[in-house]
């Protein structure tokens, strides 16, 4: 009896055992209408319908990986698997100049619809070329569609992995006139602009310091932190979710204002600023407290001002001596002088000059007070050998009370300033650093 | 009841395993550009599809995607003027040559069945190394450095193609049908694997190599001999230190101190031989016909299939 007993639960278990392999019963529901490559082909066929109904194209903010600098880039999707891509960077053309090419395009499946440069693009594949390291700028040359509609495409890079943003180019804009504001947000911002420190300053209390580099900003509390960011034609985005500025707080999208001071910050319950470290006084005195010199241009300066400067010039000349330049530098004791280098017979030459000097905000009142042995050389050559003349020549550049003033116009890129000399709107020296 | 239990329990595994079945679609859901008109590459994809794919069933892939390529390099795709000039030039300098000396069956049956050309070169960052082309399993080969072709450049199309592909399909011949033993003993000893590279190219020509990776190992020995032979110039041999002879059956030395020589010919003869028993094969006429192609090479002859 416990035999036959054994044998039915053994063969009931047998039986039921395999009837439940019978899950896989194609009666079952899907839980979708269609299958997955139906829904894939779906989801190509829709983004290649999004990407080639954009009639003025796309505007790309480009991020070649997570670290990489941020480019715009301009791309026109055609049917026939035609793409115009354009930007203009130094990265693509060496000049910065605008340039646009052609390639072929396509849609891919890979878990979902790729976006696809098929052929080489002589202007977006110099981001993937690997270049003679085997690195190159690290971007990419497939990108996993994210998501996709008429307003916004969001990319992801598929080796690197880098998220990008495609917006339509409104229509009626040039493509070729459609950087210039972009490269005037960089000039008054980025351009020759390394090294230079910012804040970002959040519900007006100064929050994070920054220094620039490269197309990213650096948190300089801990220097455990970069923020690859790219310069858009109304300010700057940073990439992802942007400056982290306390846990889990984010600042991404950035607008210049009008006033040319500060960055601000556009993002939703974000009140957050970047302005430079320094005003431009400060500035002046930072570099000079760091060993460089400001020196005087010898060719872009105002025309009273030039005009100065090539009598200065021209008086050393005629005596047979070169002027190098003129550079604003510090003594020993931190006060403000003037270096001049001169060259005669293949001699190089360096006198200072001890100034008189009172500031006031923006002003500086500039004097000449003394010379050493060099410096009094240089001044009677440039006299004629007469010391009184060349003490004169060179009043006529330095002399006078100037307003100092960024180059590029706003206070966040102030590498190079203009000495507006007050007595004389014609009179301004630009200077830079040396 | 035991037969029953049995019967029971049978039916019902069976029926569990009809329940599993699913058929598929044997048709690609995903469009083929080559058939789609409105492409701007309809025509060069048709080019390909009659003749590559219906040639010779293989397939010619130019437009770059992650499947196909090498992850682990930064790579960028070949433009597409260049790849119409690498597919007509491969053609004329590959499939017509084997096509006149072989029949069509022969590269039907032995050729790799993808050709991938990628635009740039692959190199390896950590290593600082250039890989020039890859086989796989006598499947594919890929070509590197694509957007660097240059159609009045012989030198640079047999260094990064068709020494490539010589070179491959040899190791793919030499795979099918019984290597020649004998050929590991004529220079066995010399071969190393790790630190072939550390040779120059002199060096290998007076141990008996026509080029330092012929060092690496007998296999490999064997196949860079044979791809020298059909597409080295006089020139390059010249370069060696040896000329080829009038004739283009055997090397000389420039001058008697040239080592190497007789052993690189005992190699270049047992190849000739081999390749002769085993597919009828005269490495010779392939040589030659390479050679006439290649001085013969025009742009407007490769790009109209006009030889």
């Amino acid at each position: 009896m416990t035999h036959n007993i054994t044998k039915t639960a053994l063969f009931s278990i047998v039986v039921l055992g395999t009837a439940l392999f019978c899950g896989c019963n194609r009666q079952e529901k899907e839980l979708f209408d269609m299958s997955g490559t139906e829904r894939t082909e779906a989801a190509m066929t829709k983004t290649a319908e999004i990407l080639t109904s954009a009639e003025n194209g796309w505007e790309m903010h480009y991020f070649t990986n997570p670290e990489g600098q941020g480019h715009v880039l301009l791309f026109k999707f055609e049917k026939n698997g035609i793409v115009t891509i354009a930007a203009k960077n130094e990265v693509t053309s060496n000049k910065g100049t605008y340039k646009s090419a052609q390639s072929i395009w396509a849609m891919d499946a890979s878990q979902g619809p790729v976006l696809s440069m098929k052929t080489y693009n002589d202007v977006f594949s110099v981001f993937a070329d690997p270049q003679s390291d085997g690195l190159g700028y690290e971007g990419d040359y497939e990108f996993i569609v994210i998501s996709a509609d008429s307003d916004q495409i969001e990319l992801m890079g598929k080796k690197n992995r880098a998220r990008c943003i495609m917006t339509p180019v409104e229509s009626g804009v040039a493509w070729d006139t459609f950087f210039a504001p972009i490269d005037r947000i960089k000039a008054y911002t980025f351009s020759g602009n390394n090294g230079m420190q910012f804040q970002l300053v959040v519900d007006d209390k100064t929050y994070l310091p920054l220094e620039y580099n490269d197309m990213a900003m650096t948190e300089t509390v801990q220097n455990a932190y970069v923020f690859p960011l790219i310069v858009t034609r109304t300010g700057v985005d940073f990439y992802d979710r942007g400056i982290l500025f306390a846990e889990n707080q984010y600042a991404k999208h950035f607008v210049l204002n009008d006033e040319l001071t500060k960055l601000v910050c556009t993002d939703e319950g974000v009140n957050a600023y970047i302005r430079s470290a320094f005003t431009i006084p400060e500035y002046f005195h930072f570099r000079l407290s760091r060993n460089n010199e400001w020196q005087i241009s010898a060719t872009e300066n105002g025309s009273a001002a030039q005009a100065a400067y090539n009598a200065f010039a021209q008086g050393l000349k005629s005596t047979n001596a070169t002027l190098n330049y003129l550079a604003f530098t510090t003594k020993a004791d931190n006060t403000l002088a003037l270096h001049i280098r001169f060259t005669v017979s293949n001699q190089r030459y360096d006198g200072y000059y001890t100034l008189t000097t009172s500031e006031d905000g923006n002003k500086i009142a500039i004097a000449y007070s003394a010379a050493d042995t060099n410096g009094e050389a240089a001044l009677k050559r440039a006299g004629g050998n007469n010391l009184n003349k060349g003490i004169a020549l060179l009043n006529n550049i330095i002399s006078g009370t100037f307003t100092l003033s960024s180059v590029s116009g706003s206070t966040l890129n102030i590498q190079q300033m203009y000495m507006l000399n007050e007595s004389n709107p014609e009179h301004v020296l630009k200077i830079f650093v040396k | 009841m035991k037969v029953a239990y049995k019967i029971v329990a049978s039916v019902a595994i069976l029926l569990s395993l009809v329940s599993c079945e699913e058929k598929l679609d044997s048709e690609s859901i995903f469009k083929d550009t080559a058939d789609d008109k409105t492409s701007y590459t309809y025509e060069f994809d048709q080019y390909l599809y009659n003749t590559y794919t219906l040639g010779y069933n293989i397939s010619f892939q130019y437009k770059l995607n992650d499947a196909s390529a090498d992850m682990d390099y930064n790579l960028v795709p070949v433009s597409f003027e260049k790849a119409q000039m690498v597919a007509h030039a491969v053609k004329y300098l590959w499939l017509d040559v084997y096509d006149k000396q072989m029949g069509k069956e022969f590269l039907k049956t032995y050729t790799p069945r993808i050709i991938n050309i990628i635009g740039s070169p692959a190199v390896n960052a950590a290593q600082h190394t250039e890989t020039l082309g890859v086989a796989e399993g006598g499947i594919k080969i890929t070509l590197y450095k694509m957007n660097d072709f240059d159609l009045n450049n012989i030198a640079w199309m047999n260094k990064y193609i068709f020494h490539v592909m010589h070179h491959e399909f040899s190791h793919i011949l030499h795979q099918t049908k019984t290597f020649p033993k004998e050929y590991e003993q004529i220079t066995a000893g010399l071969y190393d694997s790790q630190a072939w590279q550390n040779r120059t190219d002199a060096e290998a020509y007076k141990l008996g190599f026509v080029t330092p990776y012929s060092m690496s190992e007998a296999h490999e020995d064997f196949v860079e001999v044979i791809s020298s032979y059909i597409t080295d110039t006089r020139e390059v041999w010249q370069a060696r230190g040896f000329t080829m002879a009038e004739d283009h059956t055997h090397i000389e030395a420039v001058n008697l101190s040239q080592e190497g020589t007789e052993i690189i010919n005992t190699k270049i003869n047992m190849c000739k031989d081999w390749l002769r028993e085993k597919y009828n094969y005269e490495l010779d006429s392939i040589r030659a016909e390479v050679q006439r192609r290649q001085d013969a090479l025009t742009y407007d002859i490769v790009m109209n299939d006009s030889y």
